[in-house]
């Protein structure tokens, strides 16, 4: 599910894990660490975890999504809210559900499942400090159907997001568990032309979430930055 | 037993449901206050005849309406009745509008010899088509509340009119002899005060009594519609002159004119077709509620004649005998038992009606000449309460679908005048028509069979309403049982996923570190983990037939080879069609792992476009030439194709496979939903 890409970084990428089990999250540190990355902080929980970040500076986090306090989504929107160069990784051991789907339209990058060997979290992290979205097959079948609501809605507003044909296509391929590289040989186009549909199809749908908040903001007459809940 | 009777007590039993009084109080105190303006409104001084109640309004082909005057007259009722039925959740307001309407009546009665201008006469009728339509909007809203209450105020729209209309006849007043007005200005000045706290209350309407049913407009606009245009049926039928019926009939003028009867039956028959399909237009279950109450109207009708005849003059029996009737209407229609209960009032009503058909030796008026007393009081008690309490029984089921005051004001009163005219040609004798106040007791049997035809109506509606009421419980049990299933499901989900599946998931991932053995126990973790991760997707279970939702039973397949995706909303299809789709899934996955070889895994792809479903089932296995389906088919895999695809077809679906050597095979279904509806 997970490219092979390029291996461990030239710089130093800083990574914060947020896990609230200690034994998995240190346990992926380490994992890091030895991979190369610069693991400025290691927490359990999700407002520790937004303390933090201004001091810890990471470019990624690792994000385990059911946190004792906080929700995933929660923690998503507040950690880039205070830096919007912060990237999320997502990691979740019950599956593909809403809250993924939420989670990543709140702006996070990517998302594995925690079952995911090391090999394949270290390469999905570095990935993602690379600003490449990182979609399992279940996210991907999550993302195809938001698309397909959205467009269903019987007053669907006109700017509503749409998936081009090609978009489409791309995304039912990654859906069915095909590589970057398998797909751009079935549809002849290059390994970054897939990748770029990849990202663009994630931030249609991230901008269409910021428009949709800004919205519902505006009309409860919560549009003072910070109003929301 | 006659004096257990007239010194009734039966006040209305108290309501069904448990709702605080303070919710119930006001709107049955209105409710209350507007059955005393009912009993002012029916109650004239001095009418020759009938009181207008029991008078079925014969209109003998007046040619129509003559000018503005004739016109406004004919119009005011029916003004009144479109703008009650439009406005019901203002009830209260309307009630006291009605009071007041009934002001100018009294205020003539109380000085009979000055001039008023004729428009002040508009009112009385039009306060009066008001005052029922918003009567019943009080008993639609307090159905909600006190569905007792609710019964016993429909119920009394009836008594209190038969009460009224035994106050009068065609030589005075009975109560004081001839000062009316004092008992009518008392009665509208109580029933004004005992409007203020429901006006109070609903000071900014009363939702419960304008629709209950739901919030789809044109419902409501349908019940609006049908019952102006049948309070309005009088206003076509008055050009129908006694010429243009001959015209119409064939037959002279003349011989028309000597069957009276057979004229307004004529009319009636009309009547009954035009409110019939009025009705019909409103709904079936304004059809039906308003086809039992007519019936049960015109059922009352000749007993009260009858008896109200026979009854003397100043004798207070006289309107202490609907009274009482009103009175064990209303409290048959309060009492949980309303339905089985007002179906066998019903039959005992009948029951002494061909009772005293019978001991009369066929001419009942023989109980009027002599004015005899105890069978009389006992045929209108058993008919009045009877007819009460079958409108009481037959409220709540119009209420919840907000049809009470459409169905029982205009559709069902003027559906009973279209009766009972068209029962008048019964009465016809050969050669001899005998028009009398007295025709119609004359024909007691007429009554009796009306009286069954009611307590059938009743036992028949209140049987429809009580199923559908159980399907509506069985729906909303049968979605209190999924939300439960899946709130139980999440909280499940919530606490494997905190214990059991964190540690399932670093033994698989630190176990792959530790050797062979640690290799093992990862893969033991890995299986276990999805194991575990579909049996909480797919603890759903439904009814068959029931919608089922297919993403838990897809992710149920999923297997440390098999990743299933799907989206977020459910997908549901009925569970029969889910459980071809899934077995075909599971054809398709067993085609994988016998075929596609040893290490080759498989994803499923889930989707669903509005106008159906598709599954994609792909493998990354060896894969077979699509040129070479017979090569196929000797290695079995067509066998299985076919029940693949057998099953889709069933479904009404089509199955696609697509395959290459070396690039895996991909089978795609898709199950259309308009087919599906259509099975």
């Amino acid at each position: 599910m997970v490219e092979d890409e390029d291996g461990a970084p030239t710089t130093p990428v800083r990574v914060m894990v947020v896990d609230d089990h200690p034994i998995w999250g240190n346990a992926v540190a380490r994992d890091l660490a030895e991979a190369g990355y610069d693991v400025t902080a290691v927490v359990g929980e999700g407002a520790q975890a937004i303390r933090v970040a201004p001091a810890a500076r990471p470019d990624v986090v690792v994000l385990d999504l059911q946190l004792p306090d906080l929700s995933g989504v929660e923690v998503v929107r507040r950690l880039i809210a205070t830096d919007p160069a912060i990237r999320v990784l997502m990691l979740s051991a019950s599956g593909e559900q809403q809250d993924v789907l939420d989670a990543l339209k709140a702006g996070a990058l990517g998302y594995l499942v925690k079952s995911a060997k090391a090999a394949e979290l270290i390469e999905a992290v570095a990935r993602t400090a690379a600003g490449d979205p990182v979609f399992t097959v279940g996210l991907a079948g999550l993302v195809l159907g938001e698309y397909r609501r959205l467009a269903a809605a019987p007053d669907a507003p006109v700017d509503t997001p749409r998936l081009t044909e090609r978009e489409t296509e791309v995304l039912r391929l990654v859906a069915k568990g095909l590589s970057y590289r398998q797909i751009a040989e079935r549809l002849v186009v290059s390994h970054r032309t897939v990748q770029n549909h990849v990202q663009n199809i994630l931030g249609k749908l991230q901008l269409h979430n910021r428009v949709e908040l800004t919205r519902y903001a505006i009309e409860q007459g919560l549009d003072s930055p910070g109003a929301s809940t | 037993m006659i004096s257990g009777m007239d010194a009734t007590t039966a006040r209305p039993s108290p309501a069904v449901v448990a709702a605080p009084a303070s919710r119930w109080l006001p709107a049955a105190l209105a409710g209350v206050a507007g059955c005393l303006l009912l009993v002012v409104a029916t109650s004239p001084p001095a009418v020759a005849g009938l009181p207008p109640f029991l008078d079925t309004p014969i209109d003998n082909g007046s040619g129509g309406p003559a000018n503005l005057r004739d016109w406004l007259f004919l119009l005011a009722p029916v003004i009144a009745t479109a703008l009650g039925l439009a406005l019901l959740r203002w009830w209260p307001y309307l009630l006291a509008a009605a009071a007041l309407m009934a002001v100018p009546g009294v205020v003539m009665e109380w000085n009979f010899t000055a001039a008023y201008p004729w428009a002040l006469a508009l009112l009385p009728p039009a306060g009066y088509a008001l005052a029922i339509v918003a009567l019943l909007a009080c008993a639609q809203g307090l159905t909600r509340t006190a569905i007792g209450w609710g019964a016993c105020i429909a119920a009394l729209t009836l008594g209190s009119r038969l009460v009224g209309a035994a106050m009068t006849d065609g030589v005075g007043w009975l109560l004081s002899s001839h000062r009316p007005a004092a008992w009518h200005s008392a009665l509208i000045g109580v029933s004004l005060a005992g409007l203020v706290p429901a006006a109070w209350i609903h000071r900014r309407g009363d939702p419960a009594a304008a629709s209950p049913a739901g919030k789809r407009s044109w419902q409501r606009a349908r019940l609006v519609v049908a019952g102006t245009l049948a309070a309005s049926l009088s206003i076509p039928l008055s050009f129908l002159t006694t010429q243009s019926l001959a015209n119409l009939l064939g037959v002279t003028w003349s011989a028309l004119d000597r069957h009276a009867f057979a004229q307004t039956a004529v009319i009636g028959a009309i009547t009954l077709v035009t409110v019939t399909l009025l009705a019909a237009l409103a709904g079936l279950w304004p059809l039906a509620g308003a086809m039992t109450v007519a019936v049960a109207q015109m059922a009352v009708i000749a007993p009260a004649i009858l008896t109200i005849t026979a009854l003397s003059y100043n004798d207070p029996l006289r309107w202490l005998v609907p009274l009482a009737g009103a009175a064990l209407g209303a409290a048959v229609a309060g009492s949980r038992l309303r339905v089985p209960l007002a179906a066998t009032l019903a039959i005992l009503a009948a029951m002494a009606l061909f009772i005293a058909y019978g001991a009369t030796t066929g001419d009942p008026e023989k109980l009027a000449d002599q004015r005899i007393v105890i069978p009389s009081v006992l045929i209108l008690v058993l008919s009045a309460s009877a007819a009460g309490a079958v409108i009481g029984a037959a409220a709540p089921a119009l209420a919840i679908r907000g049809a009470l005051p459409a169905v029982v004001g205009p559709l069902a009163g003027t559906l009973a005048v279209g009766g009972l005219q068209t029962i008048q040609v019964t009465y016809l004798r050969d050669g001899e028509p005998e028009p009398s106040i007295l025709s119609p007791a004359s024909h007691l049997t007429t009554s009796g069979i009306l009286m069954l035809v009611a307590g059938a109506s009743i036992g028949g509606l209140g049987f429809a309403q009580l199923l559908a009421a159980r399907r509506a419980e069985r729906k909303h049990a049968e979605q209190i049982r999924r939300e439960a299933a899946a709130a139980e499901r999440d909280r499940l989900g919530r606490s494997i996923h905190d214990g059991v599946l964190q540690v399932l998931a670093l033994v698989q991932r630190q176990g792959s570190e530790l050797g062979a053995e640690g290799s093992e126990l990862a893969a033991l973790a890995g299986e276990q983990e999805v194991a575990l991760r579909g049996l909480l997707a797919g603890a759903a279970n439904t009814d068959p037939g029931a919608a089922e939702d297919l993403r838990g039973l897809v992710q149920a397949l999923a297997a440390p080879d098999v990743e299933v995706a799907t989206p977020a909303q459910a997908v549901e299809l009925p569970s029969g069609i889910a459980a071809e789709v899934v077995a075909a899934v599971r054809a398709a996955l067993d085609n994988v792992r016998k075929h596609a070889g040893a290490d080759a895994r498989a994803w499923i792809l889930l989707e669903d476009e509005q106008d159906g479903v598709r599954v994609t089932v792909r493998d990354d296995g060896v894969g077979f030439p699509p040129e070479r389906p017979g090569e196929a088919a000797a290695a079995g895999r067509l066998g299985i194709a076919q029940s693949m695809r057998g099953r889709i077809a069933d479904c009404g679906g089509t199955t696609t496979i697509e395959s290459r050597p070396g690039e895996g095979t991909e089978v795609e279904f898709w199950i259309p939903r308009a087919r599906q509806a259509r099975r």
